[in-house]
């Protein structure tokens, strides 16, 4: 089934063709993952989302206008379903702290991404969000804006101070500005 | 309020159309074990491949192994295949057949991986999968067999292409138990969750208690099961599948 | 979207990288999850559903008029057959009782045929005399588990929405009817 259209994969789904879901699932789920993790910030819980994801966007797929991008559709499906979660886990919980015991070992490389990666991973949802969509999945600023229903100058705006906060964070960290 | 007012049209337009336009059909092929052996004679079953079958088959019928309705429409399609699938499944087939084990079921199951248009691995490789798991089910199921049942009341068979399943056999509910392991395999349940595979087997013995499978027989085989013995199948089995 | 230094993206984009694909085991096998659960979650009402709610979906706007003069023409129909009754169609069950009702709506097919266990998966023809998409057959089977599945105009059509369960075989779906009462 590898070299079938999405579009055809799409239309045998809408038929109860689930072989043809399953396509669409293999094709997507990094994706689907990614999105749901940036939201979640937990695997489990991310791995269930994209589960979830994956069945409610079947359940709703004759909602799906087919002139749209499915990738932006199914995205936006996603992050209701990651929220969704959230919301029911009620309280965010408390991002985690990157200690450093020593600044001067976070120049070394190694150190330094362990940094990055949780300055990232820490930020809050409304920045994380467009910055993996950005920087995983490789949307453009429109389509984050359509997944994520805000306007295309929020999500500059938001990707821009995401990064800035990214910047502040490895600062607070101790890593020293050169080093970024 | 228009859809649904269109929604229950709809429904009770079908409900009382569907009155008149049903046609009645038994399904039921009443065939000769003579007459397959008659077609498989002059068929264009390779040499080799046909004189296993003329060998094995007689006492196949004999001993309700096999039912002729079934063979003839497995025989039909596998006429046709490429040699080496035909060698592959004939010697599956002769592995159970000489072992004394129905094949009724998979026969059925190459027509229908035939009829779906799957490629020929993809068939050879479930039946063969299907094969083992039986194989293996067998072995660990014969020491709870009941005595007194053993040759008495062979002449039922599973899958039903004949009537009667008044008094279905040890072998029917050692079929079935086999069946539903592969099923969850095949299906994508994992190898080794063997309570799983226990839960899926028990449920499928209570769907058939009383239609397929008289409640007697299924309350002997839920006794004896439990995932140690699903574990003993599974892990024969694939032995077996890896050899 | 500019960023002054390239290094900085990167260095974000390795993190958010990283980060997720050191889940990547987890998502082994998710395919085949979302089709279990997809299967398993009342498909045979969601089925029927689905199918009434595409031929109603926004998208299908086109049709729309056609769709409510095929409803308004069903109306006038149904009146007619209800008169013609007197009130007391024969009812589907009566029927049943003889035998097995297999029912596929496959509106604009050209054969619809059913294959099982039952008939050594030979085909036998369902029947739409009236021309309204709806194909039925009664089988007269004993009581047991059978297997089926429909063929459209030759297409495998493997989940029925008054199956009572699907089985997974070959890399598509079958459907499965107990029959009899059971006992338990």
């Amino acid at each position: 089934m590898g070299d079938v259209g999405e579009l055809e994969l799409i239309q045998r789904s809408l038929e109860g063709d689930l072989e043809a879901w399953g396509e669409i699932v293999v094709r997507y789920k990094r994706m689907v993952f990614g999105t749901a993790l940036a939201v979640l910030r937990n695997w489990a819980d991310a791995e269930d989302a994209a589960q979830e994801a994956f069945i409610r966007a079947y359940e709703k797929l004759h909602y799906y206008d087919l002139s749209r991008k499915f990738s932006t559709w199914l995205i936006t499906v996603t992050i209701n379903v990651a929220k969704n979660m959230l919301r029911k886990r009620k309280a965010e919980p408390e991002p985690k702290t990157f200690h450093s015991e020593d600044p001067a070992t976070l120049v070394a490389r190694e150190e330094l991404r362990k940094a990055v990666k949780e300055a990232v991973w820490s930020l809050p949802e409304g920045y994380r969000l467009p910055l993996v969509l950005y920087y995983w999945e490789g949307l453009s600023v429109e389509e984050i804006a359509k997944a994520m229903r805000l306007k295309p100058a929020t999500v500059k705006t938001r990707l821009f101070r995401g990064r800035a906060l990214v910047k502040s964070k490895l600062l607070e960290m101790g890593v020293t500005a050169d080093a970024v | 309020m228009r859809k649904a007012l269109f929604v229950a049209a709809l429904a009770l337009f079908m409900g009382l159309s569907a009155s008149a336009q049903v046609s009645l059909v038994v399904p039921q092929s009443q065939v000769a074990p003579e007459e397959v052996l008659r077609w498989l004679r002059q068929s264009a079953l390779p040499a080799q491949e046909k004189a296993i079958w003329l060998r094995i088959l007689p006492q196949a019928f004999e001993k309700d192994l096999v039912e002729p309705g079934i063979a003839q429409s497995f025989f039909q399609r596998l006429v046709g295949t490429p040699p080496s699938f035909i060698s592959e499944i004939t010697a599956i087939m002769e592995e159970l057949i000489l072992k004394g084990i129905p094949t009724d079921h998979l026969m059925n199951k190459v027509s229908q991986g035939v009829i779906m248009g799957r490629n020929w691995s993809m068939i050879t490789n479930e039946i063969r999968l299907r094969a083992a798991v039986l194989v293996a089910t067998e072995e660990a199921l014969k020491p709870y067999k009941p005595a007194a049942e053993a040759k008495a009341a062979v002449s039922v068979r599973v899958g039903s292409f004949t009537i009667q399943a008044e008094t279905p056999t040890w072998e029917d509910l050692v079929v079935e138990v086999a069946e539903a392991i592969s099923d969850f395999i095949v299906g994508g349940g994992d190898l080794n969750d063997w309570i799983g595979i226990e839960a899926f087997v028990r449920s499928r013995l209570m769907q058939l208690r009383g239609r397929g499978l008289s409640p007697g027989l299924v309350d002997r085989a839920l006794e004896v099961l439990n995932p140690e013995l699903v574990g003993v199948i599974v892990s024969q089995a694939f032995q077996i599948e890896r050899r | 979207m500019q960023f002054e230094n390239w290094r900085d993206e990167e260095l974000i984009r390795q993190a958010i990288a990283e980060e997720i694909s050191a889940a990547e085991a987890r998502l082994e096998g998710l395919e085949k999850r979302v089709i279990q659960a997809i299967a398993t979650r009342d498909l045979a009402r969601s089925a029927w559903k689905r199918w009434i709610r595409s031929v109603l979906s926004p998208r299908a706007s086109a049709l729309r008029f056609a769709y409510v003069l095929g409803a308004l023409l069903l109306f006038v129909g149904i009146g007619i057959l209800i008169g013609r009754f007197s009130f007391a169609p024969k009812p589907l069950p009566a029927l049943a009782q003889e035998g097995t009702v297999f029912a596929l709506a496959a509106p604009g097919a050209h054969k619809v045929e059913i294959v099982g266990d039952f008939s050594a998966w030979k085909p036998i023809p369902l029947v739409d005399p009236d021309g309204d998409g709806v194909w039925t057959l009664i089988l007269k089977l004993p009581p047991g588990r059978y297997e089926y599945a429909f063929l459209v105009d030759d297409r495998w059509v493997g989940q029925d929405p008054n199956a009572d369960e699907y089985v997974r075989t070959m890399g598509d779906y079958t459907s499965v009817r107990y029959i009899g009462g059971g006992s338990s």
